[in-house]
């Protein structure tokens, strides 16, 4: 898939503590909007499937609706909005968003319960008006895309939070290993969880999505420590994503991130699938050091997990 | 020469931020002003230049390529100065890397030079750990310095300007933000305890390398003794092994950009520093932040010098942390020492009226202080009213630039012979 991929703004009205741009941190929005529309002007039809939106958090912007219009104007065929869906709540709200052209939400779903979802999202109330605002772009027909990244305090719920997604009719479920940067930089200590804690959790989430026949994905994580799933991981799919981020566009994000935003290490050097794996964070690296990562030398279906087997075969 | 000036500004230090913070204040300052400024940096300092001003790293194995990174900055960029940020660490630097300072002077451009020690008053050789003494070959004769007011007093020298950092506006709920996600809570306390590399040193001395260790166990000592309430929060290259100790509420960050690390440092109840001329104190002056810093007076071989040098009978913690670290030695920069080589500077030093600073081995005094900074609120801001009068004056120092570019109160005109 072709996308563009815009940060439309630094303010979010939620305070997520691992949130990678730490838009908690801003108290003005330093993105030029006229800046956003050369981008989208510049790059009209050249082939981009879809305009992706993202801040902070894109409901907050007060010309979002105008937004939306531009783009449609500008001819790009839908348009995807990365949001904690709270606005969304407000039933006007999102159908203005949906009749202007969005047919994707990719929703940030960090728990099941208020207890675990408000307390990291800095929100009272808030996992209440995410859950009514999928609700609501169901109805209205969107594809939803939960997107839950995975920290220690949500990990042992990791399966009820996808039993609530598969329960709202959420068409995709993505977990995210946690980005120790911007606001998750300071929390590492006590949010990101090492992956020796992680890998089970995820396998069982994994069953639990692929058995409901939803899709899922698992995103940032090195294959070697999710490697019963690694048919999973989201860069499997080939996605061509030019990023306007702060004024500074960056023509191949997905490389971007394997490049420049994560490592390999002496582990890497000899496993098969390094041309594939995206590498690790290397903020995680200065935590927990590389001992949990191993080659993987033997490529075939046979490690995989049982799921992935049956759908080999 | 037009009025737009082009500097090129050389932080080599390879341990610590610190004085590559001192020279990127004063190139933002020359940038405001219109200058131009390109730096050239040992690649330790990566972090602090990461989206800011055109620059070239080098790493540690091509010290000896040093003239080679020079000489490409200086026909590419074409400067009309050289800053040296610091004076101090650039002899340092050219000592350690066994190069000639005189591929500076041949250049026949006028060096300034950031001098955050005055060296001219210096005593020489350096103390450094117990009996060893560093000796730096300073040429004073070859460039025009100019005095970073802190740590300096104001009335040093002429030649001295204010290089305070901007203060930090944090929001209430940014810092809140902040705090809970280092996990602490909103009825208790976080103390900020900063080290750089060269604090976590492999030293061939083995008294500093014990200093080294075990300084920190007795800082995160200090922390416990207020209950648990408190958190450490600790921003250095590695981890120490305190999380035990403090039962979960020791925070560890590896080095953070800028804007990162000030809105840590606005965010803390207290700064708690070894160092006494640390540039983090300055950003915690500016940012409110009631700041402690340690230093040691004593010098002891033996447990029974230690305790009959201290003022009270030690806990059980501290007889056996004295164990664990003797020798003793003094020290203001720990766990180097510099305790004789920086007296002369903190003589008379209103830096200190804006501090409360406080002998290491003095537990009442240190845990007195600590207790008070954290939860007396008369006590805090009997703190920041001295600081205030302080910063009051460093304010009405000129800035960097005006002093090398020769406005009133400063240098009319970088003489000739300062750089011949």
């Amino acid at each position: 898939m072709k996308f563009l991929s815009i940060h439309i703004t630094d303010l979010c009205n939620s305070s997520c503590r691992f949130c990678v741009v730490a838009s908690p941190l801003y108290v003005s929005n330093s993105v030029d909007y006229e800046s956003i529309l050369r981008f989208l002007a510049a790059n009209a039809g050249q082939g981009f499937e879809a305009v992706n939106l993202h801040g902070g958090e894109p409901t907050v912007h007060p010309m979002l609706l105008d937004l939306l219009q531009k783009i449609k104007d500008l001819g790009y065929p839908e348009v995807h909005l990365q949001t904690n869906a709270i606005r969304l709540a407000d039933p006007l709200f999102s159908a203005n968003l949906v009749s202007l052209g969005t047919k994707k939400f990719i929703v940030s779903l960090h728990g099941d319960q208020p207890e675990i979802h408000d307390s990291q999202t800095g929100t009272d109330g808030g996992l209440k008006r995410t859950l009514e605002g999928i609700r609501n772009v169901k109805r209205l027909g969107a594809h939803v895309r939960t997107n839950t990244v995975i920290t220690r305090q949500n990990l042992q719920r990791l399966t009820d939070i996808c039993r609530l997604a598969c329960e709202l009719g959420v068409d995709h479920i993505n977990l995210s290993n946690l980005h120790p940067v911007g606001s998750a930089l300071y929390a590492r200590d006590i949010a990101m969880p090492d992956f020796n804690e992680v890998q089970q959790q995820v396998y069982r989430a994994v069953d639990l999505v692929v058995n409901s026949d939803r899709v899922i994905t698992l995103e940032g994580f090195p294959y070697c420590v999710i490697r019963d799933c690694r048919q999973y991981q989201l860069n499997n799919e080939h996605r061509e994503i030019r990023m306007l981020m702060r004024g500074q566009v960056i023509n191949d994000y997905e490389r971007f991130m394997s490049d420049v935003m994560r490592v390999f290490g002496e582990p890497c050097q000899h496993c098969r699938l390094k041309a594939q794996c995206g590498g690790v964070y290397p903020q995680y690296i200065e935590y927990n050091g590389w001992k949990e990562f191993a080659p993987i030398l033997d490529t075939s279906s046979s490690d995989l997990h049982p799921l992935a087997q049956a759908g080999a075969d | 020469m037009s009025d737009q000036k082009k500097h090129l500004m050389l932080a080599l230090s390879r341990q610590g931020f610190g004085e590559a913070i001192l020279g990127l204040r004063v190139a933002s300052e020359l940038k405001k002003r219109g200058d131009d400024v390109h730096v050239l940096a040992h690649d330790s300092n990566a972090l602090l230049l990461r989206n800011g001003l055109p620059h070239l790293l080098f790493a540690s194995h091509a010290c000896a390529f040093f003239k080679l990174y020079l000489d490409m900055c200086i026909a590419e960029f074409k400067p009309d100065f050289i800053l040296l940020a610091d004076y101090f660490t650039t002899a340092l630097f050219f000592e350690q890397a066994k190069l000639s300072p005189a591929m500076l002077k041949d250049l026949d451009i006028p060096i300034v030079a950031i001098d955050t020690w005055n060296s001219s008053r210096l005593p020489r050789p350096i103390d450094v750990f117990t009996n060893t003494q560093r000796p730096v070959a300073l040429w004073e004769d070859r460039v025009v310095p100019i005095y970073p007011v802190p740590f300096l007093a104001p009335e040093e020298a002429a030649g001295v300007y204010q290089s305070l950092p901007e203060p930090v506006l944090l929001g209430r709920k940014s810092r809140q933000h902040l705090r809970s996600s280092l996990g602490v809570g909103e009825q208790e306390k976080a103390v900020l305890f900063c080290t750089a590399e060269w604090q976590h040193g492999n030293y061939e001395s083995v008294e500093a390398i014990r200093i080294a260790r075990w300084l920190p166990a007795l800082v995160a000592d200090y922390v416990r003794r207020l209950g648990r309430d408190v958190h450490l929060i600790h921003v250095g290259p590695q981890a120490y092994d305190l999380k035990e100790m403090l039962q979960g509420k020791y925070h560890w960050l590896p080095p953070l950009p800028p804007t990162r690390f000030d809105a840590l440092v606005a965010s803390m109840d207290l700064l708690f520093s070894a160092n006494i001329s640390a540039t983090t104190i300055a950003k915690a002056m500016v940012s409110q932040v009631p700041v402690l810093v340690l230093h040691n007076s004593v010098s002891a071989q033996t447990l029974e010098e230690a305790i009959a040098a201290i003022p009270a009978s030690p806990s059980h913690f501290m007889k056996q942390w004295m164990e664990n670290t003797l020798p003793i030695f003094p020290f203001a920069l720990w766990p180097l020492g510099y305790h004789k080589f920086l007296a002369p500077l903190l003589e008379r030093n209103p830096y200190l009226d804006a501090l409360d600073l406080a002998e290491v081995l003095d537990e009442s005094l240190v845990q007195g202080r600590l207790s008070a900074l954290l939860f007396d609120t008369a006590a805090r801001e009997e703190q920041i009213h001295r600081r205030a009068a302080y910063l009051s004056a460093v304010r009405s120092l000129p800035n960097g630039p005006d002093v090398i570019n020769g406005k009133p109160g400063a240098y009319n005109e970088i003489p000739e012979h300062s750089y011949h």
